[in-house]
């Protein structure tokens, strides 16, 4: 009697320690990770992902915004003007030759495919003339390609132009070849 | 026949002699230095107030276009004036300048005198009292005096230069003396900030990039009061003084024209109106009439309007295809501006009415000339190979001196009234 008790005593705490045992907990999150239900597929909880993994999601948003950066450098180089212009046509002269409209149709197609993305444009003049004139020159640059840009059914809210007139030589040599490199529009991706 | 030969060879060595003849251009046919002693100061005097005193007179008898200074006699104060003059007179010099300083602690007392050769007489004699950081303005006092002395028309020195200085990256407000010495920096913002203008004795506007879109920002350069003068638009250009407001240029509707502005930024008063370029504003001191630059016609050009009546501004530049940067000399009579023709820059005068156009001066990317306040010097910028300089011209004369020399860039420049 005494042996069946203590073998039906040590079954039950057996049992009790089973039912207490994570085991069975652990087992059944496993599975629930491994194979998602569609309730999990469906509603996605970005909330608490951004709290348990701020730093990857920073840095991914950081490497997306400066792979646009590059890929956008690649297709939109300056384009340049003739002297004391600001007309944008084809240039073949002092070591420049190049369609502006190419470089800013590309732009355009560029801006379409990513929606989001502010563009500014920067016009700059060669050393020549004064200061004061070469600021509203600048300016012209800058707006005669923001005005094609926008022809092209780009929103003029993305865009936004500045000056810098002579101030910011992009070749600081005295000669013909600098000066013709520092008439231009730098085009730069600002979100 | 030997007649006839003998003609014809003389026809053709007459007619070869007519074609060879040549010019001789004179640039300057009254330009003659009038000699000043520089003979020092009495021994008694500390070298450092000396030395000080001697260096800025002699800079500013050279920068003046009118002296040329003589420092191969060294006199004792006490000296008689005869004794003075009579050397002078071997010496072929016209006037003579000597004095005298105490040093007592912080506080010099300097007595200068110039005598006039001629007349055998001391002409000018001031006693100042002064600290050692202004020695400087008592040189720039007595040369002035002198300049006044001799042309009757009070010299430029007591006034101070603002210029705009940069490489490339940033650029920063600089003020020094006329002369160009006593640089101090203004600004310091790692930003691009130029066209510096005076409005008044002091106060400076200027344009900068600090916050990303250029604004003009108006600052008292004595107590450092920075006000944010001008910002609503993408392109807004030097402030300028147009009665108790400024003049400014900026963007409105995609084209540049020149406005008048309050205080608080406000605009009062539309000056042009044209959908081309129109900026450099300058005016007549009753500021009656306004000249500028515009592209109106295709090309910049130098054009003059009358504010009173508001007429259609009149075209005062026709020879080359780049006219600008223009400022009224003080007493209204004089307009200098930069003109470009061929990769070459001058800096020209002109009348009011567009009459008597000459060419003051050849350089390379010369820019903002600025009238001192005697209306006879020009100071402006250029460059000589890969150094920039602050020029002073003599617009009489056409002598020309440098105030200043760097590898850095001007970005703009403005000459101030008379300061006290």
């Amino acid at each position: 009697m005494n042996r069946l008790f203590s073998f039906v005593l040590m079954f039950l705490m057996a049992f009790f320690l089973w039912n207490c045992s994570s085991n069975r907990y652990v087992k059944n999150t496993n599975n629930n990770l491994e194979t998602p239900s569609t309730e999990n597929v469906s509603n996605p909880q970005p909330s608490s992902a951004t709290l348990k993994y701020p730093k990857v999601n920073v840095l991914q948003e950081n490497m997306s915004l400066s792979e646009l950066k590059k890929q956008f450098s690649q297709i939109a180089p300056d384009i340049n003007f003739k002297f004391n212009s600001y007309k944008i046509q084809p240039i073949n002269e002092y070591g420049i030759n190049e369609n502006p409209q190419d470089i800013l149709n590309n732009i355009v197609i560029f801006l379409k495919k990513h929606p989001i993305v502010k563009l500014r444009i920067e016009g700059n003049c060669d050393e020549r003339g004064t200061i004061e004139y070469n600021l509203a020159l600048g300016e012209k640059r800058a707006m005669a390609a923001k005005n094609y840009i926008v022809s092209k059914g780009i929103s003029p809210d993305r865009i936004s132009i500045i000056s810098y007139g002579k101030s910011r030589p992009l070749d600081p040599a005295h000669n013909e070849y600098a000066w013709a490199k520092n008439r231009r529009d730098h085009f730069v991706i600002v979100k | 026949m030997k007649k006839v030969l003998f003609l014809l060879i003389f026809l053709l060595i007459t007619n070869v002699s007519y074609s060879s003849t040549f010019e001789i251009t004179i640039s300057n046919p009254q330009y003659k230095p009038i000699k000043v002693g520089l003979w020092g100061f009495v021994k008694s005097t500390p070298e450092i107030v000396s030395k000080r005193l001697i260096n800025t007179i002699k800079r500013d008898l050279d920068m003046s276009g009118i002296f040329t200074p003589d420092l191969s006699q060294h006199f004792s104060y006490e000296a008689g004036e005869n004794v003075i003059n009579g050397i002078a007179r071997l010496d072929g010099i016209d006037y003579v300048i000597y004095g005298n300083a105490v040093l007592e602690g912080k506080n010099v007392y300097v007595n200068i005198k110039i005598t006039d050769v001629l007349r055998n007489a001391v002409v000018i004699d001031r006693t100042f009292s002064s600290n050692i950081y202004s020695l400087n303005w008592v040189a720039d006092k007595m040369v002035d005096l002198l300049i006044g002395y001799v042309t009757g028309v009070y010299g430029p020195f007591e006034s101070k230069i603002v210029f705009a200085l940069g490489n490339g990256k940033t650029s920063d407000i600089y003020i020094c003396d006329f002369n160009g010495q006593n640089i101090v920096r203004i600004t310091n913002w790692h930003t691009f900030n130029m066209l510096p203008k005076w409005v008044d004795s002091d106060e400076v506007t200027f344009l900068s990039y600090r916050y990303g879109k250029p604004s003009v920002f108006l600052f008292n350069v004595f107590s450092g009061r920075l006000t944010k003068l001008f910002n609503a638009s993408n392109l807004s250009i030097a402030a300028v003084r147009y009665m108790n407001n400024f003049a400014i240029s900026f963007n409105r509707y995609g084209s540049t024209n020149i406005y008048v502005i309050n205080q608080r930024g406000r605009v009062l008063r539309k000056l042009t109106d044209n959908p081309y370029i129109n900026v450099s504003p300058s005016f007549t001191p009753d500021f009656s009439k306004m000249v500028f630059v515009s592209n109106r016609d295709g090309n910049p050009q130098i054009y003059i309007k009358n504010l009173n009546t508001m007429s259609n501004a009149e075209r005062l530049t026709f020879q080359g295809k780049y006219n600008s940067s223009p400022s009224i000399s003080p007493d209204g009579k004089k307009i200098a501006y930069i003109s470009l023709e061929n990769g070459v820059s001058y800096l020209k005068i002109m009348n009011l009415d567009g009459s008597d156009d000459k060419i003051l001066m050849e350089g390379y990317s010369l820019d903002s000339p600025c009238w001192s306040y005697d209306s006879r010097y020009v100071a402006l910028t250029g460059r000589i190979g890969n150094k920039n300089m602050i020029y002073i011209v003599n617009s009489i004369n056409g002598h020309v001196s440098v105030a200043m020399e760097t590898k850095l860039i001007y970005n703009g420049l403005s000459v101030s009234s008379k300061l006290r």
